[in-house]
């Protein structure tokens, strides 16, 4: 179905500005000092990173607040929380694409190149969180001469394969879409040096009717393969912790509740970049109050599926009746960490509420605030289920705590340099738009505006 | 090491320790002053040099970031000498790399410990309980387990000094030549020996003969915890010295006043091994294994106690008082008694009265003398003398004057010269003596100690002794048979044993120690010399028959029936469980071994009631400063539940002077409240001060929190409840092999760290040092987990051994990618090392968190481990999880033994450390296929239960509830 | 609208392309290679240097000497022993009483000081190698040592991977020979040697048992 409602995007716009203009950024990008500046704070924040990197490596995991009972923390819950982040990308592009909801298309290039950059943070923190790192090629099934394989029973070995997986089918899906855009883009640089750049890159597109078909084809067929990961990536990570025995992780929810919360913070990441890329390069023209309307009911929806989360778990331990399952639900709500667990409730669902009202959803402001909110409130929920799960689980004895060191820190604060410096270089080098996908709505529109 | 030089001077080495290879390791002596092998030792103590330039150990260990960051750059590469190196002439029974074990004893506040020591290559590795010995039967305890650690301590005193300074023997020789003219010149006027404990023979007679050439010289005895005040008790009871020697397992009734007969120290392992039988054959109705304990600090024996009261010191006297009353020992009295007391007091009278002969009356060696005496006359009346207790000359049976008449005379200038036999008092003795002071004033003062500790400091000259297992030597066990010590090793340094050093001082040159010990026994042993010198190193036991006990009978001293006006609080002192009076403090590894009741490890705390702590507001970790007299100091609070109202407990071996000794800096000492004539007990103020520290502890939280991870049965519920069925989709095991098991009887089990110590030295398991084990770290495979239940005035208190349950359905070993943990055909949870990349999903999924991880490379920290690491186990390297493996080197290698024969392994082939050091046989492991070994048959008894039944893991471990024969206080 | 490229651009492109990939293939095909190669493994190289130039052919094929008459307590204990200098002075003190070749344990008994030889067959540290179980149970020296008997000088025979223990620790009949056999050189099964799984039922292997890893790792 196409848009027959309310149009999206303003129909009084040529297909050819439409092109000049998001063609234009990557040839005479606008905001340059800006940019700058972010590059160099991103910078900056990478650096952080690859010292932290360094320390981490020459002087063992042990320099992290880590300990016996809880021995997994910053390292598992900021990956999980990076790869949820990435989903949202993914689904955006990818299951809309499917279903054919047209207005994905004003979103979804920034939204792959945030998924892409995402899943490498992600990916990263397996590795370092290793006792070994140098050893990490042991979880693939190479044929080694110690005659012994992985064991794949182990979530963390079909780990390592839903992430790379994951990785490889969005790059291959961004970089698919991106083709026709690069062939425009070509089309219009003058210097030699960007013609060179993107003509390499457009891979000879000429935009004849048969590129068109076949690319279509393409394009369609990842999606097709993307939303399906989307689903069992997620699901895998949650039995990282639903494989274990522990209070609070042995739960039957815990696919469905890491899925639907990977989505919410998602789409939470995308509404803020969508919010700041349309003002930095003044298109709101093209990523319309419309779309962040959309987004904002999104949003809310999958806040709320979250939010059912939450109340089942508190059910299920007292369905089940199991004391160290209430003990741990006891824990989360009044323990040592009950910060994080209403903390994770009031930034994701308490803000929330505001997108109920239309004016809220189509406010930025107030939609990258919510928005905001979600991502930090999302952050705690991964930290309250790793620490309040760990920190007490079923012996008094071995109960313990866990207070995150300067280096847990440093090495997740660096990570948003790990995903802001190529994403601010990919949005200087390529159309941070689709261009294709936009004329197409935009045609539409206007066919439809003729006819009608 | 480094792999220039070493290697050559190991198989130098090896050549030399088995040349000839004789029993007696005759030939080890000419290592004595062997540069060669120094330099090995050297050469194999890297960290050690490193710390004795650098600025002591403990600093070291706070400075662990520096070194781990070296430690863990050098930790990723193999790197390894590809020399090998035969020996030269290989002495007929000693094949490279094959264990051989040799009888001798280590010494304990000159008791005997007698062990067994297992030797590679010429180097002792472990310790066990000798178990041809009464005394030992196989068991040990912590301080005889980490005499080992103490042999290759780096921070010994390596040469003689003289004013601090490196001297040489031979400087020393003349100068004690000089001094010898005077002494003979003056029949000895001035000359003081200041000594321990002594039960050895050898020395004893030295010192004898000494005196009687030098009738004017003097000997003074001190040791900080010792025996001195329970002679005392006896002069007053009996009018002569003696020695009351209790054998628990007679005793259907015990009442102990403040005597923590299971507690640390010398009897511990002869006491316990009683009280286990005893508690062992005990069934319901059949016959009585009650324990009445009144304490005022808690302790082991409370801990275990049928009842048990707190009690402040002088309530002791009254209990006392009022006990002897109800049994006519005294006339009737009207003591004040609380009602609890009054029902306590009644209670325990009734058992001893019911069991006239097999019941035992015990007051502690710290109580007052008197009170002491009464109760030899309360064994007496009960007729317990000679069935339940029986008296004997003190196995320390030097005479001599007490350390306050030294002081007295130095001070008055009466003393020429004073010489301290391996003891320390400069800083252990009561500081209102002025020990180290006085001793300033006297011209000639010679140390001989193990460490260079503060008496060496204070004295004008020092030489280094050998350690036990250096020795020739002897000394006698607490059940009074003597074993003669041979050297297991080359002496490391410069170093001479008693022995010797009192030769040399009677003008004796060059003495040759192993002639010394055979002089002693000459007279024994009479014709067939070296046949019974050849039986007596090779049992670890010398047999001769022993003297008859002594027939007695005790006199009443009158005792206080009225309360003594209650001014101030009661200050206390007791030895540190885990370094004692202080000779252990630089054992990094009992440092760190976490004290049994409180779990803190590194430190020293004040003890005191959580009345007093809720008075003065404070908690865990606040400072506060406890006077008496002059003497004033300050120490953070440990909030002792079950700890008498009025009560603050102080404990000895801390706050030491010594810079590169490791508890430097760690807790206070003692001494400065202690007094000469009382040093257990004085009535003093104590007021919060600022300051506070946190103690790193190797458990947080102390109260089961309404689950039943100690179960516990009674006459009324027997058994515990009979086990859930547990679906499982995977296929069952069908029992046949081996299916190894082991049981943990939770009855049995007294928190004596003995489990924990011995798996330590055998497994290779790593110190990490204080701000490791705060941060919740520490290293230990089997932990003891204590809880508390009931009011934390008078709480109950459990001991449960944890190691890990090598689950048959494991959660940890489908958590891992690389198949580091998997599970072997006969049941064992294996964990492989060098397969383990660390990613720790294996102790996420513990239900029990059993397992511990090398967040560093905790090689280095303690070089003192590196020399007694166990050939057969892996040292574990950064980055891996480790975890208790059943011991499963003992295993294989008794596998190997078996297969090689096309046999089955033997019940009772494998045992596994901890078991193998339990004093009370808390611990059996065995195959649980086979019906008849003990491990089965306790998996079928009643009170066998499974820990955390409900995850369904199905352990290999389990455990026998504990009986509890006095449920609510109605009897059973 | 003006060419960017040559015609023949595209067929670079796609030369690139598959090069990339023929590449990546490569690399890991070479890595797998090269763990197994002898190079890396150390085995079948051209010998060590050893302080004395010692001729198993000669002592073994030459002389008939027994494995076992130097390396003692390869049946008792864990290791196989390198002989002590006496052993070797036991034939040296009368035969080549003077050879140069010999000088060095001449040196190693008059200076008391052994000789420092270079080992050959090694294993990791975490390796729980024992030589007496094997040779109880009838695994020959030449199994894992190789033709020892045509070394001049001794070199490693066999790649010691796990997947080299592991491959007879899984069958371990094969391997198998009779007491008699085992320190033979270049060994065939006769026509009276039991067959393969006699001779395992015969020493009590613990088929599947022996593959478990504290066997070998603790």
């Amino acid at each position: 179905m196409t848009m027959s409602e309310a149009p999206i995007l303003p129909r009084d716009q040529s297909l050819g500005d439409v092109t000049d203009q998001l063609a234009r950024i990557p040839l005479h990008f606008p905001t340059r000092r800006r940019w700058l500046i972010a590059l160099s704070l991103s910078m900056l924040l990478l650096t952080l990173f690859a010292v932290s990197v360094v320390v981490l490596f020459t002087r063992g995991v042990g320099i992290w607040g880590l300990n016996i009972p809880v021995n997994w923390a910053f390292a598992i819950h900021n990956y999980v929380w990076w790869l949820g982040i990435g989903h949202a990308g993914t689904l955006i592009s990818a299951l809309l694409l499917l279903m054919g909801r047209e207005w994905r298309n004003s979103l979804n290039r920034f939204a792959e190149t945030m998924t892409l950059f995402a899943v490498v943070c992600a990916g990263i923190y397996p590795v370092l969180h290793l006792g070994r790192p140098w050893y990490l090629y042991w979880m693939f099934p190479y044929p080694a001469t110690m005659g012994v394989w992985p064991q794949f029973r182990s979530p963390l070995e079909w780990d390592i394969w839903a992430v790379l997986t994951y990785l490889t089918v969005s790059v291959v899906f961004w970089y698919v879409g991106l083709i026709p855009d690069l062939g425009a883009a070509r089309d219009r640089a003058r210097r030699r040096g960007w013609q060179v750049f993107f003509g390499v890159l457009s891979l000879g597109w000429r935009g004849s009717a048969v590129h068109w078909l076949r690319w279509q084809q393409a394009y369609r067929l990842l999606a097709a393969l993307a939303v399906p990961l989307v689903v069992s990536v997620h699901s895998e990570v949650s039995l990282l912790f639903a494989a274990g025995t522990i209070p609070g992780w042995h739960s039957m929810i815990f696919p469905a509740y890491f899925v639907l919360g990977a989505a919410f913070s998602g789409f939470a990441v995308v509404a803020m970049i969508a919010i700041v890329i349309r003002s930095l390069f003044a298109l709101k023209n093209l990523v319309t109050d419309d779309h962040l309307d959309i987004l904002g009911k999104v949003l809310l929806a999958t806040g709320l599926m979250t939010a059912y989360g939450y109340v089942f778990e508190i059910f299920d331990a007292f369905y089940s009746g199991e004391a160290h399952e209430i003990q741990t639900v006891h824990d989360r709500i009044a323990g040592a960490y009950a910060w994080t667990y209403w903390g994770a409730i009031v930034f994701n669902f308490v803000f929330l509420q505001l997108l109920w009202w239309r004016c809220a959803r189509r406010s930025p402001l107030v939609l990258f605030l919510v928005s905001t909110s979600v991502a930090i409130g999302m952050w705690l929920e991964r930290y309250m289920i790793l620490v309040t799960s760990l920190y007490r689980d079923f012996l008094v004895s071995s109960w313990g705590s866990y207070t995150p060191t300067f280096w847990d820190w440093s090495i997740y604060i660096g990570t948003f340099g790990l995903f802001m410096v190529p994403f601010l270089l990919i949005i200087r080098l390529f159309p941070v738009i689709a261009i294709s996908e936009t004329k197409e709505v935009l045609h539409e529109e206007q066919a439809e505006a003729s006819h009608g | 090491m480094t792999q220039r030089s070493a290697p050559f001077d190991l198989a130098a080495i090896r050549h030399r320790l088995t040349q000839g290879g004789s029993r007696q390791w005759s030939s080890v002596e000419e290592l004595t002053d062997d540069d060669e092998f120094r330099r090995w030792v050297e050469a194999e103590f890297p960290a050690a040099a490193t710390i004795l330039a650098g600025t002591g150990r403990r600093t070291f260990l706070k400075l662990m970031g520096a070194s781990l960051m070296m430690a863990g750059l050098a930790g990723c590469g193999e790197g390894r000498s590809d020399a090998a190196l035969p020996y030269v002439n290989q002495p007929e029974n000693a094949p490279p790399g094959i264990a051989r074990h040799f009888a001798t004893a280590v010494t304990f506040e000159g008791y005997a410990q007698p062990v067994l020591a297992t030797v590679y290559n010429g180097r002792p590795t472990k310790l066990d309980g000798n178990p041809e010995h009464p005394a030992a039967r196989g068991a040990s305890d912590a301080f005889m387990q980490a005499a080992l650690l103490q042999l290759y301590d780096p921070m010994r005193s390596k040469t003689p000094l003289q004013k601090g300074q490196p001297t040489t023997w031979a400087a020393i020789e003349s100068m004690v030549n000089t001094a010898r003219a005077q002494w003979t010149a003056q029949g000895g006027m001035g000359l003081r020996f200041v000594v321990g404990d002594i039960t050895s023979p050898t020395i004893i007679r030295q010192l004898r003969t000494l005196i009687s050439a030098l009738p004017e010289a003097r000997i003074h005895r001190f040791e900080p915890v010792g025996c001195a005040n329970r002679q005392t008790a006896m002069q007053l009871a009996f009018g002569r010295v003696a020695e009351p020697v209790y054998a628990l397992e007679q005793c259907e009734a015990i009442v102990s006043l403040d005597d923590d007969l299971l507690g640390p120290g010398p009897w511990q392992v002869w006491h316990a091994q009683g009280w286990a039988k005893r508690r062992g054959e005990m069934k319901p109705g059949e016959g009585r294994a009650r324990v009445h304990v009144a304490e005022c600090v808690p302790g082991l024996t409370g801990v275990v106690a049928t009842t048990r009261l707190a009690a402040d010191p002088p309530r002791i006297t009254l209990l006392a008082g009022a006990i002897a009353a109800r049994l006519g020992v005294m006339q009737g009295q009207s003591a004040t008694l609380s009602d609890a007391e009054h029902q306590w007091v009644t209670r325990a009278a009734e058992d001893l009265d019911a069991h006239r002969g097999r019941s035992l009356f015990s007051v502690g060696a710290h109580a007052p003398a008197r009170v002491q005496a009464v109760a030899c006359a309360v064994n007496e009346k009960l007729g317990n003398v000679g069935r339940t207790v029986r008296y004997r000359e003190p196995m320390a049976a030097l005479e001599g004057g007490s350390l306050a008449d030294l002081a007295r005379d130095m001070q008055a200038g009466a003393v020429t010269t004073v010489i301290v036999l391996d003891c320390n008092p400069a800083y252990a003795a009561p500081a209102e003596l002025r020990f180290a002071e006085a001793l300033g004033r006297v011209p000639t003062t010679l140390h001989a100690g193990l460490y260079a500790d503060e008496t060496a400091a204070a004295c004008g000259w020092h030489v280094p002794l050998s350690h036990a297992l250096e020795s020739w030597g002897d000394a006698r066990a607490v059940d009074g048979s003597a074993t003669i010590l041979q050297p297991v090793i080359g002496r490391l340094y410069q170093s001479r044993t008693v022995p010797e050093v009192l030769a040399m001082l009677s003008g004796a040159v060059g003495p040759d120690a192993q002639a010394l010990v055979r002089e002693t026994w000459a007279g024994t042993f009479g014709d067939d010399f070296d046949g019974r010198w050849r039986q007596a190193l090779h049992d670890g036991i010398v047999q001769e028959e022993q003297p008859a006990p002594l027939s007695l009978s005790a006199r009443v001293p009158d005792i206080a029936t009225e309360p003594a006006p209650a001014e101030g609080i009661d200050i206390v002192f007791r030895p540190d469980p885990c370094v004692w009076d202080g000779r252990f403090s630089d054992v990094a590894w009992l440092q760190e071994l976490p004290k049994p009741l409180t779990k803190i490890t590194w430190d020293c705390p004040v003890a005191i009631s959580p009345q007093l702590a809720d008075t003065l507001k404070v908690g865990n970790g606040d400072f506060v400063e406890l006077a008496a007299g002059p003497g004033k100091i300050a120490g953070p609070v440990w909030v002792m539940p079950g700890q008498a109202a009025n009560t603050a407990a102080v404990f000895l071996g801390y706050g030491r002077a010594v810079h590169r000794n490791l508890s430097h800096g760690l807790g206070y000492a003692a001494s400065a409240l202690r007094g000469a004539d009382d040093p257990w007990h004085v009535k003093g103020t104590i007021r919060r001060v600022d300051g506070h520290r946190s103690f790193a502890t190797s458990q947080l939280h102390h109260r089961m929190e309404g689950f039943d991870f100690v179960k516990e049965v009674t006459a009324s519920r027997p058994t515990t409840p009979p086990p859930k069925p547990q679906p499982t989709l995977y296929p069952e095991k069908s029992p046949e092999g081996y299916g190894w098991a082991m049981s943990i009887d939770l009855d049995r089990c007294i928190g004596c760290n003995a489990c924990i110590a011995a798996c330590n030295i055998e497994n290779n398991v790593l110190v990490v040092g204080r701000d490791q084990v705060a941060m919740g770290r520490e290293m230990l495979w089997l932990r003891v987990d204590r809880y508390y239940s009931g009011d934390i005035e008078n709480p109950r208190s459990y001991f449960q051994p944890v190691p890990c349950m090598h689950c048959e359905m494991a959660p940890c070993e489908m958590g891992c990618p690389v198949n580091a943990t998997t599970h072997s055909p006969e049941g064992l949870n294996q964990q492989i090392y060098n397969r383990c990349i660390g990613t720790r999903t294996c102790s996420s999924y513990c239900p029990y968190k059993v397992r511990r991880f090398n967040w560093f490379d905790y090689r280095k920290i303690d070089p003192a481990t590196d020399a007694a690491h166990n050939p057969d186990v892996t040292v574990r390297s950064r980055g891996v999880m480790e975890k208790c493996t059943y011991c499963v080197q003992r295993i294989e290698a008794a596998r190997a033994a078996a297969d090689k024969e096309n046999r089955d392994i033997r019940p009772g082939e494998v045992t596994t450390a901890c078991q193998q050091a339990c004093p009370t046989q808390a611990i059996s492991f065995g195959n649980m296929n086979n019906g008849d070994e003990e491990v089965s048959k306790r998996r079928r008894s009643g009170r066998h239960y499974v820990l955390l039944e409900e995850v369904g893991t199905r352990p290999r471990t389990t455990y026998l509830a504990r009986w509890n024969d006095d449920p609510g206080g109605e009897g059973a | 609208m003006t060419q960017i490229f040559s015609s023949a651009a595209d067929a670079w492109l796609r030369l690139l392309a598959a090069g990339g990939l023929a590449l990546v293939a490569g690399t890991t095909v070479a890595a797998v290679g090269f763990a197994r190669s002898d190079y890396y493994t150390g085995a079948n190289i051209h010998p060590m240097s050893q302080p004395v130039p010692f001729s198993h052919q000669h002592h073994v094929s030459g002389l008939g000497i027994d494995c076992r008459y130097c390396h003692t307590g390869v049946d008792t204990g864990a290791r196989a022993g390198l002989p002590p200098t006496h052993t070797c002075m036991t034939c040296h003190s009368q035969v080549w009483t003077n050879a140069p070749l010999l000088a060095p344990v001449r040196h190693s008994l008059a200076e008391n000081k052994p000789l420092a030889w270079r080992r050959v067959a090694r294993l990791p540290d975490y390796v729980y190698f024992r030589h007496d179980i094997h040779i109880a149970k009838g695994v020959g020296c030449e199994t894992c040592h190789g033709r020892i008997d045509k070394m001049p000088l001794t070199a490693k025979a066999k790649a010691f991977t796990m997947q080299f223990c592991l491959d007879c620790h899984r069958d371990p009949a094969p391997n198998l020979r009779p007491q008699d056999a085992i320190t033979t050189m270049n060994w065939k099964p006769d026509a009276k040697t039991p067959a393969a799984s006699q001779l395992a039922a015969a020493y009590h292997l613990r088929l599947g048992e022996i593959t478990h890893c504290t066997v070998c790792h603790r």
